[in-house]
């Protein structure tokens, strides 16, 4: 993937000893995170996520359509994730690299299979109509931490999104505006977010496989830090210590131990960032009942 | 080499092994290097071991003598083939037959070049109005794209062949339905031309493949009613299936069976394919090899047609059904 | 489920050079009713330029899991992004295991074909790999062997088969030898992180006790090599 993007043998010796030392680039500990910023857009289910450098924007369409016919009882929802050359000149345009396609899956793994959504609520009348939720994710910047923030970027519009109202006579459904009825909110049952780890190997490989070596690791690795690493890891963990996916495809090999490790880290994280979605998301709703409420009431300023 | 190819022989054998029944159609080339190692200890030096000698077969180049050695050979009145068969003999067949536990039928052939083939029957139960083929033949070769015209075309030859010369009575469950059996053939490996392999080793699947008994009635005009099947009796497929053959064509001399080399330098190829004691359709020339195509003298053909029947007509094709 | 206990394995069956004549390095893994034949070519001169490396080997892998493998029978589209993943896992997991800077400016190809499946795909496959590479006398840091390991109420299960895959929660590991790194780690559905520890646990000794059958498999094979070798 690493194209047109190169680090100088230098840069890489300077780095990796940095790291045996306890230092990044950036100035973070180990196992820090990068501060997230998320800005919620004006419209239900846009949603902006900022970690450094690295910028998603991911926002959230709803239709109604018909289910699929090996599941009458569920909706639908599909994850689409869009990396252009506008993120970073090593993507390129139209063909899909080995590393975008992993991007793409575990995004989609995190949030789909771990079912983060109610898909069966999403049901109208079953086998002939449901709800199709789509995402769809863009990358505006890279920096590292893409499938972090993709996450964090579809479960908060998920959390945030809200679809029209409906109501179900026989045959017919019929769809409310928002401004006839108040939307409703889609039923989340819990809030994946994933964490990235990336491994370095200061030592040969040989080292490291008799064991006698220690590979080090770093939370959240920004862009220099993944072209450099010999392995990742990413945990996805949800605030109820349930792991939903985790997926170490191949690099370097680490101990169970390590892993477990960084498991336990992962959840402190993902608690950190599912509370502060939360509240963003009430000081959101709370906002706008209030800007609610002011159109409704009878007196004007004056 | 000259004194080994020399050597007649052409005994037909059936071995036994722990696997099952495995036919060696005429001789088994690990007897056949023994004997002439035997018989002629110095034309062998540590290199003839018998691996390295089967191994050989894989190269495709051709040096300009060898090509000139090999088509003199071939050419000749006395006709001499690389591997000291006579014209109607097959290179040896390993084969085993069913050994996939998720298929009705399956078999597997191993030539003595390490070409493999594996085939699987799978039955499902359709409406038979819905239906227009009750066969359906899915092909892949190793190294083949699905959509190259290589294998689109093997798939098409086969697919027609099976569909026309299975009959639909054998497939029959009642008036409404009926098996469709699903053909898949994947080829692992394979160096000479396949179409002969992959027809005898669905031949062999096709021989042992076992359906589920039908329990429910066989008129099912008045009432609507699936088909229900016993739990584990079976009914043993029986259909007399077609079987293709590839003939190579040097000067005047046919030779069935063609390997790498012989193909390499035969002036043409025929395919010819046997059902029920007479040559059926589709019977045509084939590209053996990428260069030095020659046209074909009609005469050829008919010789050719012979050979093939002097094969099939002969007590082996017993052994194949037998085993 | 199939009256295994938790802690035992399936069936496991190995055999190494079983295509000897058209392969380099094949060999044919049947972990319970999952078979798997994998087929090594190389190291080779690459077909084509642009994937030549100057430094380390090219690895190529290609899985086939046939159509009849399935109870039902269903066509794969072999780029399917589920293949496609299990491709790249795959493969990054060799590149670290094979000594890939002894063999710069060449590739190695590994085919798969995947004759039935029961559960375990990954598993089977990493092991058949695994094998073949060493028939084909491609230098390795050590034997990567391959597991899958499931929940289910509070019990955690070992290598399970087609229809606890599709109930229960699992993990699939690639242990490095017989230390307890993993090379792969997959896990695609719901577990408890205090469960975490016990799964990977059951799954490494399972791994383990796969390296010793796969070891004894090769080691009878060289056996036999040598034996035929003394005998000339």
């Amino acid at each position: 993937m690493a194209k047109g993007i190169e680090t100088s043998a230098n840069e890489k010796a300077f780095i990796i000893d940095a790291l045996t030392q306890g230092v990044r680039t950036d100035g973070r500990k180990l196992d820090e995170y990068r501060d997230v910023k998320i800005s919620l857009g004006s419209q239900y289910g846009s949603v902006d996520v900022t970690m450094g450098e690295t910028r998603v924007l991911c926002r959230i369409s709803s239709e109604i359509v018909a289910p699929y016919e090996d599941r009458p009882f569920e909706g639908l929802f599909t994850v689409s994730t869009e990396i252009s050359p506008m993120a970073s000149p090593m993507f390129e345009q139209g063909r899909q690299s080995d590393d975008e396609l992993l991007i793409t899956r575990t995004v989609e793994k995190a949030v789909r299979r771990s079912n983060a959504l109610d898909l069966e609520s999403l049901c109208i009348i079953a086998g002939a109509k449901c709800w199709s939720i789509r995402a769809d994710v863009h990358l505006l910047n890279y920096d590292g931490g893409f499938i972090d923030a993709s996450c964090i970027a579809v479960m908060t519009a998920l959390q945030h999104y809200k679809k029209q109202d409906i109501t179900v006579s026989g045959e017919q459904v019929l769809v409310h505006d928002f401004s006839e009825r108040s939307p409703v909110g889609l039923s989340i049952l819990h809030v994946p977010i994933c964490v990235t780890f990336a491994f370095f190997n200061p030592h040969g490989v040989e080292q490291n496989i008799k064991g006698d070596a220690k590979e080090i690791y770093v939370v959240d690795p920004n862009m220099q830090e993944e072209l450099l690493k010999h392995g990742i890891l990413t945990v996805t963990i949800n605030k109820n210590r349930e792991v939903c996916q985790v997926s170490k495809a191949g690099g370097l090999p680490m101990d169970a131990l390590t892993l477990m490790e960084c498991s336990h880290k992962a959840f402190t994280i993902a608690e950190k960032l599912t509370n502060d979605i939360k509240k963003l998301i009430e000081e959101d709703d709370l906002q706008r009942k209030g800007s609610q409420w002011k159109m409704l009431s009878a007196s004007n300023d004056r | 080499m000259a004194k080994v190819l020399g050597y007649e022989y052409g005994k037909k054998e059936v071995m036994r092994t722990k696997y099952g029944v495995v036919s060696g159609l005429w001789v088994c080339a690990e007897s056949q290097y023994k004997k002439i190692r035997e018989k002629f200890p110095s034309s062998f030096d540590q290199s003839g071991h018998n691996e390295e000698v089967l191994k050989g077969t894989r190269r495709m180049l051709l040096s300009a003598t060898e090509r000139s050695y090999l088509y003199e050979s071939l050419h000749s009145k006395h006709i001499i083939r690389p591997d000291g068969r006579n014209i109607k003999q097959f290179r040896p067949i390993q084969s085993h037959t069913g050994f996939l536990e998720l298929s009705n039928g399956s078999s597997k052939i191993t030539l003595s070049d390490g070409s493999e083939c594996i085939v699987s029957i799978k039955a499902k139960v359709v409406d038979k109005a819905q239906e227009q083929d009750l066969v359906s033949v899915d092909l892949e070769i190793a190294g083949h794209r699905e959509d190259s015209p290589y294998t689109l075309s093997l798939t098409s030859t086969l697919q027609s062949l099976y569909a026309k010369h299975i009959p639909r009575e054998s497939l029959n469950l009642t008036s409404k339905f009926a098996y469709k059996l699903y053909i898949d053939i994947l080829v692992i490996a394979t160096y000479s031309h396949p179409l002969t392999m992959m027809s005898l080793a669905t031949y062999l699947a096709l021989q042992s493949t076992f359906l589920p008994k039908l329990t429910s009635s066989v008129d099912d005009k008045e009432i609507e009613e699936q088909p229900t099947f016993h739990d584990y009796e079976f009914v043993k497929l029986q259909v007399t299936v077609p079987v293709i053959f590839t003939v190579a064509v040097i000067g005047e001399n046919c030779i069935i069976d063609p390997s790498a080399e012989e193909m390499e330098v035969s002036d043409n190829g025929l395919i010819v394919s046997w059902f029920d004691g007479k040559p059926i359709s589709p019977m045509g020339t084939v590209r053996l090899s990428e260069t030095n195509i020659k046209s074909l003298n009609p005469a050829l053909i008919v010789k050719s047609v012979d050979l093939v029947s002097s094969i099939a007509n002969s007590p082996w094709n017993v052994q194949i059904i037998l085993s | 489920m199939d009256g295994r206990r938790w802690n035992e394995l399936r069936r496991f069956q190995c055999r190494i050079n079983t295509h000897p004549n058209s392969a380099d390095g094949s060999s044919f893994v049947e972990q319970g009713n999952s078979k798997v034949v994998c087929i090594v070519e190389g190291p080779m001169e690459p077909p084509s330029r642009s994937q030549l490396s100057a430094t380390e080997a090219t690895l190529n892998i290609s899985l086939n899991v046939t159509p009849f493998s399935s109870i039902d029978r269903k066509r794969r589209n072999k780029n399917e992004r589920r293949i496609q993943e299990i491709i790249t896992s795959l493969k990054r997991t060799f590149e670290q295991s094979i000594i890939t800077d002894k063999y710069p400016r060449t590739t190695i190809s590994i085919t798969c074909h995947v004759l039935t499946l029961d559960g375990g795909l990954i598993s089977a496959v990493t092991n058949s790999i695994t094998l073949a590479l060493i028939d084909a006398g491609i230098a390795m840091y050590d034997y990567i062997s391959s597991v899958s390991a499931g929940f289910y109420d509070n019990t955690p299960l070992l290598d399970l088969n087609q229809l606890e895959e599709n109930d229960l929660s699992y993990l699939t590991i690639g242990i490095v030898g017989k230390s307890e790194k993993l090379a792969l780690l997959i896990l695609e559905n719901k577990i408890p992180l205090d469960k975490l520890e016990g799964v990977l646990a059951i799954a490494v000794a399972g791994g383990h006790r796969i390296r010793d059958m796969m070891d004894k498999e090769v080691r009878r094979h060289g056996e036999l090599r040598l034996s035929k070798l003394a005998n000339k």
